[in-house]
Order: structure tokens, then C-alpha cells, then sequence
């Protein structure tokens, strides 16, 4: 006798929403794709539509919101948009706070709009909760918010602490020299960017990028 | 109750005797003096009592004071807040927390929760930790309120404070409750929209928590006083009364908290209500009783606690303490109660608001982000950066400045970070980093505003955004649980050996496709059924097919396309199962360059839009004649065909039509009366004009002609007769009366020379004369050799200025036309001078000593002539180096592109033994499943139903199968081995052919 799982209609529902959930995603993932290449508004439409709907389907999908915000994400100069995706990438993280790349997003939206302080928290927030993330891809941004901020010394101070604990990591050591050159600390500050040519975990890239910059400096200070 | 009040009374009268019969009386009381406030302020009660009972004035004043106190500590704890460096330049400002949705009318509040805000943002307010500031918080309320210990015992303070329920609070605080804060997205409370019905509670913990404490802090305190006095029998009375009634305020200042406790519970339950929550929990009959008692209770002075007490006992609670934890219990229950069904989702695809998008420019990347050079062209139109440092302030002028410093420096390091760590990174932004690097130039401002607001940095982790939806489809949906740690997962891949893992997964995923479809060879043939082996010429039908096979289903679909030298065309596109998915012709038309060409079929799976398989073949279409057309004269002066002949001072324009034949590894060369006069690549602009002024030409007949140069053999010739009439300058100069004239004059010399023994036998300083004639002569002759190299070079450099005479506007035009006159008039002078090297001029020389003028004269025209020769020579050999060249560029091209045609072979061979390989292990698993069905059925009819086998059964089915396969693993061993031999032979005939074609694209990228 076979016997089957018994599904009752809510769930039932609850599937088929799931599945179409997942198809519109995938639209909206080829549209967004699309209108990248394209340029056709249409195209970002249609995106946008899939998205919304997919992430209404199932608002339990985190990837749905966090597609929807970065479609959002791409309307820089219109400030509804704006914050239709930083709450949709809130969203996506309330959902699954480990999406790591959608705290990237989020913190990049919060840097377009100037929101510096809260683009700091999500960054911060991000290197704590994993070492993973403790790359120039973030630190430099995070160093740059606080410039931006103009709370450079709290960005040294944060920075001095990150370094403590990660001595060789090539993104805390360059963001933190950057941050003491702009808080007129350029001695210490080329004393990291030699820790980044010679002590760090840096790539040839980073290093040739580090050699070109304390070159400048010196170069500027002569 | 009388107990009650003669408690309070005999402690009254003990200190202060500042009641009056039955009821506080506050007139004694000066609330402008912040002593006798605190007085009050110290006893919730009395606090309560003055609420209640107090005047408006007299209210009024109680507030004024201990307001004017609290604005003179928090200035100073602001003070301090904002020297630190994590809140420098923000606005910082204590905020009184109260219940969200409380009351706002004026009344007294008996505590105070307070918290420190900053306006970290434009109209974004976050709270200051409470680490930053509350010590100071509580020394400054010590320090203000008489407080006569040491200001630096934090213990200390914070106790004092706490006599007058001062609390330092923040969203961490163990009282504060998720939908109580305002500290999110929305900067509201949700606690409010659960209470209206239009939320659902999102920490039902956390609010039984909250108030469970609130109430639990003031028993602790009672409980402390309690045992204070029960180990001390022998206290004082006065000292026992005085306890007492602290017990008494603490247990009054409890049921207070309690009370917010169960408002907070019926308002809760009723939003849920609202919303259509079910199984909420019922209270019992007891506790609604005592919930009632709880809130008539007003905690003043004159309310009996104790009697609160015994009512709480008759509704079966113990104490406060316990009416206290069945309220936290009920608060937490509301997390179990039954949501509502689902409202079902609109399954529409409800159309945006596109009126906001409308315009272009609202998306920034529209028109941008086609490609980021383009978007880093558009900034460069215009900083938008820099809009936010716009204005008067110089400050924030010197602060944009900097900050744009900053990132020129900051930017590239997240970039150059992603290329170090192997991830794709935009070409151009990589060249653009690179060359910054290089130069150890900071990137524009722009550069850096679009970088940083249009998200190019960012681009790799909106990647790792999209690519796990793409994931999810890979894996199907049983992975969805799974699909929560691949986001992870990928960006994880910052290292380079998870990423090379995931690569490797994903590439498994698409080999099964591949295999799964299993996509035949593409076969060509023309229209009479002839297998296309040579190449196909003009106007001829060419057919492609490929065999169906069972998978041709509605499944898939399948791409048809043509590469073309710099793009693609696709022919059709259609599911797999069509009757005609499998085939694809076309004619070849004029416009089609000869060359070879590759037919591409493409699969896809239709619902993930997965890419399943791809097959390449290549075809050739032949060469066509190469024809170089008739040349048209154009008379630039009248814009007209040139008829007939034509006069002095015109500018001409002789051309022919270029075709798409012509390509790099031809030369096009120029020429008039069979005198080189242009040579350029034929790819080269202006390849098929010559441009031509008339202006110091003589009259007469002058051939044009042009002819194409492949592999130094001329493949195709035209020519055209231009006739020139100059009356005007007829005298002036001929090139042949010239040529005739220097052949005529080293004829003289050497004539001359014949004769000079009879003149001169003895004579050494004739002699010396006759050497230096003889040097002349031999000058004389090879100044023709190289005035005919000049007379080259001369035309050249005409042929230059008419060049740029088409190129450059009118103005330019005049002045170059008189240089072009200058130097035609050199070249006139040049030709005139020539009768001075004459034999008659010679021969006067030799024969009239004296004449030294004339032979220093001759000498420094002999030097020019040499240094002139001097420069045709270097011309010529450039020339030279120039065909040289452009010969070996035709001769590597044309390498590359073979051994791109063999590379391609190979891989396709690769790809065939792939298969092999691929099918060839997949055997022993056959076998293996095979097996195991034979076994399967070979038990059911043992057991003689197909309902039920036993484990065993299944087991043992596994076992056998194992074993075949494992040993059909062993015998297929060698045949894998030979295959996967092969992979490597021609693994390493493909990496040999890349090497050779890289290094012949490294000599083709040296020239």
C-alpha cells in the first residue's frame, strides 16, 4: 500500500505560491540581467514586477527580497527607490541575517543615500560577526565612511583595534593607514603601508597599489 | 489601610511631620527648592500622591525644579559624550523614555528612564550606548543631589540614583523589549501597531520579560529591606518603621510596574484579536480578578498595599511576586497563540510605478550600466559627489576635498583586492586601476563619485547577490534549505580555493546536462546532398543539420547561429521538439566577406534557461576576384569629375572604391608616370584616394595608376590619364629636359676628362683641381641617383600636405598650399641649379683657376645635396621597414588564425573523448543500478508482492550490486586508463598550439 504525505490545502498553497515564487525570482533575475545589457526600461520593469511579486509570494524568501532591493538599488537618483531597497534589503536580513552579500548591498545603499553612520553599523556589524569579511572589499569602504562621517578619529580608534586582532590582514592595515594619513598621523601611517608591502597577507596587486602609494606620499611630503 | 497610613504617618512625623490629617499636605512644601522636591521625589508614593492631589502650581513648580536639574546634568553628561571621538560633531541629546503611546499630558513622572540619543544622520536618531555615558550619567546626578560619599565609587552613585528610580537605559538594557524600541528601520515602535491590530508581536519573551522586571526590581528592593529587618530584631522602632515602610513603598512602586504589565497584556491581546490570532490564552477567572485589583490600585500614599496583598491571596496568589510571574507567563504565551490563515497573495503581476522611472536619469545606471566605462564617461561630465559639499561652507569644502582624496586613494584597493583574490572584476575597471597604479595617479573626482555612489564597487557582491537564485535553480528546489548557507557559502569564496570548488560544482552540475542531452555532431552539406569539404562560394545554399535523438522534447531549446568577424547572428531559435530545430540553412550573400565562418548550436534547458550543450563547426567562403575599380578623378577646386584636362592650380582627388576585399595583408600602392607616389596598407584610411595639386607640374599627359601588392605579387592593376595644360609656366621647368640635362652633363665631364693630360701633364695644382673636378662629377652623378630619390621624397611630401590639406579646415588648407608652393619652388630651384654642375660650368672651372668664388658656391651645394640625400636615404629605409612590417603583420595574422582553426579541432576532438571518457565511467554505475533492479525483482517474486521487502533484502541487493560494479570498475580500468591517455595526448597538443599562438601573438602585439 502506498502510502503518502498528507498535504492539506493551506500547505498545498503554500507550495504552489513557493513555487511560483521561484519561478518569478528567476524571471526577474534573467530581466535584471537583461536590462543590464540593454539598457531597456522595459526590461528593468519587468524585473522589478517579478521581484515584488516574488518576494509577496513567498515572504519567507530572502533572495527575493534581497533581488528586489538591488533592483531597486540601481534607481541612484530617485530617493523612494532608495529606500524601497534598503527596506527590502532590511527585509532580507531580517529573513537570513548571514546573508553576508546583501550586507555589502545594504551598506553600499546606505552609502549612496549619505547615510554614513548606518553604512558604518552594517559594515561593522558585518567584520564582527564574520572574519571572512575582514577584506579590503570592506574595510576600505568602511574606512572611507568614516571620512565621509568626518569622524576620522573614531575610525582610527576602531581601526587600532581591528589591527590588534588581525596584524596581517591587508585590509585593516591599509584602511587604517589611509585613515591616520587623513588624521595628520603620516609618519604611522606610512609605518602601516610598509607593513602592508612587507608584513601582510596582501596580494601583488595590493602591494604594487601600497608601493604606489607610499611612494606618493613621499613624494607630496618632499 | 489605617496601618498603612499610620505608617507613613509616624515615619512623616518622624522627619519631616509634612503630613496632614488623612491626606498629604504639599503646601509645606516648596517645589521651586530642589530639596524639597527630592523630599518627595524619594517616595514614589508621595510622588504619586502630589499627581494626584497636588495644584496645578503646585505641580507645575515640582516639575520646573527637577527639570532645570535635569537639563543641568545631562548638558554636562552631553558635554562628554561628544568629546568622544565616535560621536564627534553629532548632535547628542538625552531623550525620557516613556511607554510608546502613553499619555502626554503635563503630569509628574515618579522615575525616570532616560537615554542619551544622537543625530547620527539627517533625521536619524540612534541611541548612545549606554556604556558611553551612563557613569557619568549617575556621578552628576550624585554630584547635584546632595550625595555626600566619593563621586568616583560608580557602586556608589548608581545606588543614590537609583533611590530617585533614575535609570540609564538603551535598547540593550535587560528591560527593553524588541517591539518597544524604536531603534529600527522605521524608527517606530511596533509595539504600537500590535496594539492596533496591524502588526504581530515579534518578541512576546521580551515584552513578559520587560515588565516582569520592571515589577521584579521593585520587589527585589522591598525583599532587600525586608531582611534588613528581620536580621536586625534589635533596630530602633523608629528605624523599624522607617524600614517598614520602604517595604511598603517598593511593594507600592511594584504593582505600579505590574499594572503597565497587565495594560500591556489586555491591549496586546486585543490587537492580536483584532488581526484574527486564535488560541490566545485565557487567563483564568482568578487572574482577570486580580488584574483588576492591580489597576485600581494607584500606588499613592494613601492606597494600602498590604491590603492589595490580602485581596491578591483571596483570588489564589500567594504575594505580588507570584501575581507577578503568572502575568509574565501570560505575556509569553501570546507567542503560542494561532496566527491567522494566510491571506492568499496576489498571484498578479501588479504593475510598478513607472511614472518614477520614466525619465531615464532616475535609474543611474540606465545608460550606464551597459558598461562601466560608459558610466565613468557620464561622471565625468559632472561630480555628483560633489553635490553634497555644495554651498557656502568652507569647511564642508575642505571636507569634500579631502574626502575626495581619500578616495582616490581608498577605491582601488577593494578592486585590486578582488583581482589579487582571482575574482572577474570589470575589464575596464581593471585597466583603469591598473593604469592608475602604474602611473601612481589618483583616479578623477568623478571617477571616484561614480565608484562610490554608482556602485562599482559593489559589482562583485551584487553578483554574489544574483548568481545564488541562479544556484537554487542549479540544485532544484530540494535545496532550499540548503540555499541559506550558499550565500555564505559564495562569498566564503574570498578564498580562492573554496571558489575554485564551488567552480568545480557548478561545472559538474553542467556536465550532467551536457551528457543528459547528449547533442550530436553539426553536419554541412549544399543544396545537392555534397558534403561541404571546400569552400562555399557566392550565392550558394549551405544546409547544417544535426541528428535528433529522444531528448528533442519541449524540454529544451536550441540556438542557431553565425559568427561573423565581430559578431553574431542568429539564425533561429526554437524548442528542441520542432520538426525543424535540427536544421538551419542560409545563402551565402554578396555582402558576405570571404573568410572562414563558424556555425553555432546552442541548447538550453527551457525552464531554468540553463545552459545544456553547444556544438561549433566552421565553413569557408572563397575568395572573390580581387578587382581594384576604374580611378575617378575629383577637382576639388569645382567639386567636379574631372573631364578632359585641366590648368594649373587645381587640387585633385583620385580614387578608387574600396571593397570588402580589401584587406591588411594587401599594400595599395600609387603611382604617376610609373613614380611611386603613395603606399599604404589597404585597411589604412585614405588607402584608396591620392590626393594631387597641379601647381608646378608642367603640362602633358601624367599616368595615374593604383595597384594592389599581396605577398609581393601585384594582384590587381587600374589606371587614368590626366592631361595638364600650363601655358603659363610651359618654360619654367621639364623633368625630362632636367633628366636629359644631367645625362647630357656627366656625359660633358667624362668627355672632359678624356682631354686632361694635354692641358695639364705636370701640374700638381691642376692636378689638385682635375681630382676635385673628377670628385664633382662623380657628385654629379650620384645627386641624380638621389635627386630622383628626392624627387620621391618631394612627392611624398607633397602627397602629405594635400593629405592634410583634405583632413584640415580651409585656413589650414592656404597655408599648407603655400608650403606645398615652397617646396615645389625648391624643387624648381633645385632643377635650375643644375646647369652650374653642367660640363661647360666644369669645364671653365678647371680651366680658370681663378674662378674660386664659383667653386666655393658649387661646394656648398654639393654638401646640401649630400645631407639631402642623406634624409632620402633614411626615408627610403623607413619605407622600407614600413612594408617590412606591415608583410609580417599580414604573415603572423594569417598564423593565428590557422592555428585558431586547429585549436578548435582539437578542442572539439577533446570534447568527443570527454564523452567517452564521461560514458565510460558512467558504466560500472549502469551496471550497479541494473543489477540492483534484477535483484529487486528477483525478490519480489520471491516474496510474490512488490509492496514490502525486507531490509535484508534491499541490503544484500546493495551488497551485490556493489560488488558489480565495483568489479566492473576494476575490468573497465585499462580501457579508462587509454582514454584518459588520449585526454592527455591531446590535452598537450591543444597547450603546445596556445603557446605557439601566444607567442606569436606576443611578436604580432611587438610590431
Amino acid at each position: 500500500m502506498l502510502h503518502i504525505c498528507a498535504v492539506n490545502a493551506n500547505e498545498q498553497i503554500n507550495i504552489e505560491y513557493y513555487e511560483l515564487s521561484q519561478k518569478r525570482l528567476k524571471i526577474a533575475s534573467e530581466f535584471y540581467r537583461k536590462w543590464q545589457l540593454s539598457g531597456d526600461i522595459s526590461d528593468y520593469e519587468k524585473a522589478l514586477q517579478n521581484a515584488n511579486s516574488a518576494a509577496e509570494l513567498d515572504q519567507e524568501n530572502d533572495k527575493a527580497f534581497a533581488l528586489l532591493g538591488l533592483i531597486y538599488s540601481e534607481a541612484i537618483n530617485d530617493p523612494e527607490s532608495l529606500d524601497l531597497a534598503t527596506n527590502a534589503f532590511v527585509d532580507a536580513l531580517v529573513l537570513n541575517p548571514e546573508n553576508f552579500a546583501v550586507q555589502v548591498q545594504l551598506a553600499n545603499i546606505l552609502m549612496k543615500q549619505k547615510r554614513y553612520w548606518s553604512a558604518i553599523e552594517v559594515y561593522e556589524n558585518l567584520l564582527t560577526k564574520s572574519e571572512n569579511m575582514i577584506t579590503s572589499a570592506n574595510t576600505a569602504p568602511l574606512a572611507l565612511c568614516y571620512i565621509a562621517d568626518r569622524r576620522i578619529e573614531a575610525g582610527v580608534d576602531y581601526f587600532a583595534e581591528l589591527e590588534k586582532k588581525y596584524p596581517q590582514n591587508s585590509g585593516v592595515l591599509m584602511a587604517y593607514s589611509l585613515l591616520l594619513k587623513n588624521n595628520d598621523q603620516m609618519e604611522k601611517a606610512k609605518e602601516y603601508i610598509y607593513k602592508v608591502i612587507y608584513e601582510s597577507d596582501a596580494g601583488e596587486k595590493q602591494k604594487a597599489y601600497a608601493e604606489t602609494l607610499l611612494n606618493k606620499w613621499t613624494e607630496s611630503a618632499q | 489601610m489605617k496601618k498603612r497610613l499610620l505608617t507613613a504617618l509616624v515615619v512623616a512625623s518622624l522627619s519631616t511631620q509634612l503630613f496632614a490629617q488623612g491626606a498629604v499636605d504639599f503646601s509645606k512644601y516648596d517645589f521651586t527648592k530642589l530639596d524639597d522636591v527630592l523630599k518627595v521625589f524619594e517616595d514614589s508614593r508621595l510622588t504619586r500622591e502630589l499627581n494626584k492631589s497636588g495644584t496645578p502650581a503646585q505641580k507645575q513648580a515640582f516639575n520646573d525644579t527637577i527639570n532645570g536639574l535635569y537639563n543641568k546634568i545631562d548638558q554636562r553628561v552631553q558635554d562628554k559624550v561628544q568629546n568622544q571621538n565616535k560621536y564627534k560633531d553629532k548632535k547628542v541629546k538625552t531623550d525620557d523614555f516613556s511607554t510608546p503611546g502613553a499619555s502626554k499630558e503635563a503630569k509628574i513622572n515618579t522615575d525616570r528612564d532616560v537615554r542619551m540619543q544622537s543625530e547620527v544622520e539627517p533625521g536619524l536618531k540612534k541611541e548612545v550606548p549606554s556604556k558611553y555615558w551612563e557613569d557619568d550619567y549617575y556621578r552628576e546626578f550624585a554630584r547635584e543631589t546632595g550625595f555626600d560619599g566619593d563621586l568616583n565609587n560608580k557602586a556608589e552613585v548608581r545606588k543614590h540614583a537609583e533611590k530617585y528610580r533614575q535609570l540609564v537605559t538603551d535598547k540593550g538594557h535587560i528591560e527593553a523589549s524588541l517591539d518597544y524600541s524604536d531603534q529600527n528601520a522605521k524608527a517606530r515602535s511596533n509595539i504600537l501597531d500590535v496594539k492596533s491590530g496591524n502588526a504581530n508581536l515579534k518578541d512576546a519573551e521580551g515584552l513578559s520579560r520587560m515588565y516582569y522586571e520592571k515589577g521584579d526590581e521593585q520587589l527585589r528592593q522591598a525583599q532587600k529591606a525586608k531582611q534588613k529587618l528581620n536580621n536586625n530584631p534589635e533596630m530602633p522602632e523608629a528605624e523599624k518603621l522607617k524600614l517598614q515602610d520602604k517595604i511598603n513603598m517598593h511593594e507600592s512602586e511594584s504593582v505600579a510596574q505590574i499594572k503597565k504589565g497587565v495594560k500591556a497584556l489586555e491591549e496586546v491581546r486585543e490587537g492580536m484579536k483584532k488581526q484574527g490570532y486564535t488560541n490566545l490564552d485565557h487567563p483564568n477567572e482568578n487572574f482577570i480578578k486580580a488584574s483588576e485589583i492591580i489597576k485600581e490600585f494607584g500606588s499613592t500614599m494613601s492606597e494600602d498595599v498590604d491590603g492589595l496583598k490580602a485581596k491578591l491571596r483571596e483570588n489564589g496568589f500567594k504575594d505580588i511576586e507570584d501575581f507577578n510571574q503568572k502575568l509574565s507567563v501570560h505575556n509569553e504565551s501570546l507567542k503560542n497563540a494561532t496566527p491567522p490563515p494566510k491571506k492568499p497573495a496576489s498571484t498578479d503581476l501588479k504593475p510598478v510605478k513607472t511614472a518614477k522611472f520614466s525619465k531615464m536619469e532616475a535609474l543611474g545606471k540606465i545608460g550606464d550600466i551597459v558598461s562601466i566605462s560608459q558610466r565613468l564617461e557620464k561622471a565625468k561630465q559632472g561630480s555628483y559627489w560633489l553635490a553634497s559639499f555644495e554651498g557656502n561652507d568652507s569647511g564642508l569644502e575642505t571636507a569634500g576635498k579631502a574626502l575626495l582624496i581619500a578616495g582616490a586613494e581608498l577605491l582601488p584597493i577593494p578592486i585590486t583586492d578582488y583581482m589579487d583574490r582571482g575574482f572577474d572584476v570589470d575589464e575596464r575597471i581593471k585597466r583603469m586601476i591598473e593604469l592608475s597604479i602604474r602611473e601612481g595617479k589618483p583616479l578623477s573626482d568623478a571617477e571616484i563619485g561614480l565608484m562610490m555612489l554608482g556602485g562599482a564597487i559593489s559589482e562583485p557582491a551584487k553578483m554574489m547577490v544574483i548568481e545564488p537564485v541562479f544556484q537554487v535553480f542549479d540544485a532544484g528546489k530540494e535545496l532550499r534549505n540548503l540555499t541559506s548557507d550558499s550565500v555564505s557559502n559564495y562569498f566564503q569564496a574570498a578564498d580562492n580555493e573554496i571558489a575554485q570548488k564551488l567552480n568545480e560544482e557548478r561545472k559538474e552540475a553542467y556536465l550532467d546536462r551536457k551528457y543528459t542531452f547528449s547533442l550530436g555532431e553539426i553536419y554541412k552539406y549544399k543544396a545537392n546532398g555534397d558534403i561541404i569539404v571546400s569552400p562555399v562560394k557566392c550565392n550558394e545554399n549551405i544546409f547544417f543539420k544535426i541528428e535528433k535523438n529522444e531528448n528533442w522534447t519541449d524540454k529544451y531549446r536550441i540556438k542557431w547561429e553565425l559568427i561573423l568577424p565581430g559578431r553574431t547572428i542568429t539564425l533561429k531559435e526554437e524548442n528542441t521538439s520542432s520538426p525543424t530545430a535540427n536544421t538551419a540553412s542560409f545563402t551565402i550573400v554578396e555582402s558576405l566577406n570571404s573568410g572562414l565562418y563558424t556555425i553555432r548550436t546552442s541548447v538550453f534547458e527551457k525552464a531554468t534557461n540553463l545552459f545544456v550543450d553547444r556544438r561549433e563547426d566552421v565553413f569557408t567562403i572563397a575568395e572573390k576576384p580581387f578587382q581594384l575599380g576604374n580611378i575617378t578623378a575629383l577637382n576639388r577646386n569645382t567639386n567636379q569629375i574631372v573631364q578632359g584636362q585641366v590648368a594649373n592650380d587645381v587640387r585633385i582627388t583620385f580614387g578608387v572604391d574600396k571593397t570588402p576585399e580589401w584587406k591588411g595583408s594587401q599594400t595599395i600602392e600609387w603611382l604617376i608616370n610609373g613614380a611611386l607616389y603613395k603606399s599604404k596598407n589597404a585597411l589604412e584610411d585614405s588607402s584608396n584616394l591620392l590626393y594631387f595639386s597641379t601647381t608646378g607640374e608642367s603640362s602633358g599627359t601624367y599616368n595615374v595608376s593604383a595597384r594592389a601588392i599581396q605577398d609581393g605579387k601585384i594582384i590587381a592593376h587600374t589606371s587614368y590619364n590626366l592631361v595638364i595644360k600650363l601655358a603659363e609656366i610651359e618654360n619654367e621647368f621639364k623633368w625630362e629636359d632636367w633628366e636629359e640635362e644631367v645625362d647630357d652633363s656627366s656625359q660633358k665631364v667624362a668627355d672632359e676628362e678624356s682631354d686632361t693630360p694635354v692641358f695639364i701633364p705636370d701640374s700638381n695644382e691642376v692636378r689638385d683641381v682635375l681630382n676635385a673636378a673628377a670628385v664633382k662629377t662623380s657628385q654629379a652623378n650620384s645627386n641624380w641617383s638621389s635627386r630622383s630619390s628626392q624627387a620621391y621624397s618631394a612627392r611624398e611630401a607633397h602627397e602629405k600636405q594635400m593629405e592634410q590639406i583634405e583632413a584640415e579646415g580651409q585656413r589650414q588648407q592656404q597655408a599648407i598650399i603655400a608650403a606645398h608652393n615652397t617646396a615645389m619652388q625648391e624643387i624648381k630651384k633645385q632643377a635650375e641649379s643644375k646647369p652650374s654642375f653642367s660640363g661647360i660650368e666644369v669645364s671653365d672651372n678647371y680651366t680658370n683657376t681663378a674662378n674660386s668664388n664659383q667653386y666655393d658656391d658649387q661646394n656648398e651645394d654639393s654638401e646640401l645635396q649630400e645631407q639631402q640625400a642623406e634624409e632620402a636615404r633614411y626615408l627610403a629605409e623607413q619605407e622600407q621597414k614600413k612594408a617590412e612590417k606591415a608583410q609580417r603583420t599580414a604573415i603572423l595574422k594569417s598564423k593565428i588564425e590557422k592555428l585558431d582553426m586547429e585549436i578548435r579541432n582539437k578542442i572539439k576532438i577533446r570534447a568527443d573523448i570527454d564523452k567517452k571518457l564521461w560514458d565510460k565511467n558512467a558504466e560500472p554505475e549502469k551496471e550497479r543500478k541494473k543489477a540492483f533492479a534484477m535483484c529487486m525483482d528477483e525478490e519480489t517474486k520471491k516474496m510474490g508482492s512488490w509492496s514490502y521487502h525486507s531490509k535484508s533484502a534491499v541490503s544484500s541487493c546493495h551488497l551485490k550490486a556493489d560488488k558489480i560494479k565495483e568489479n566492473m570498475k576494476k575490468s573497465i580500468q585499462s580501457s579508462v586508463n587509454a582514454i584518459e591517455n588520449e585526454i592527455k595526448a591531446i590535452q598537450s597538443q591543444i597547450d603546445q598550439l596556445f603557446e605557439e599562438k601566444g607567442k606569436l601573438e606576443e611578436e604580432l602585439n611587438s610590431l
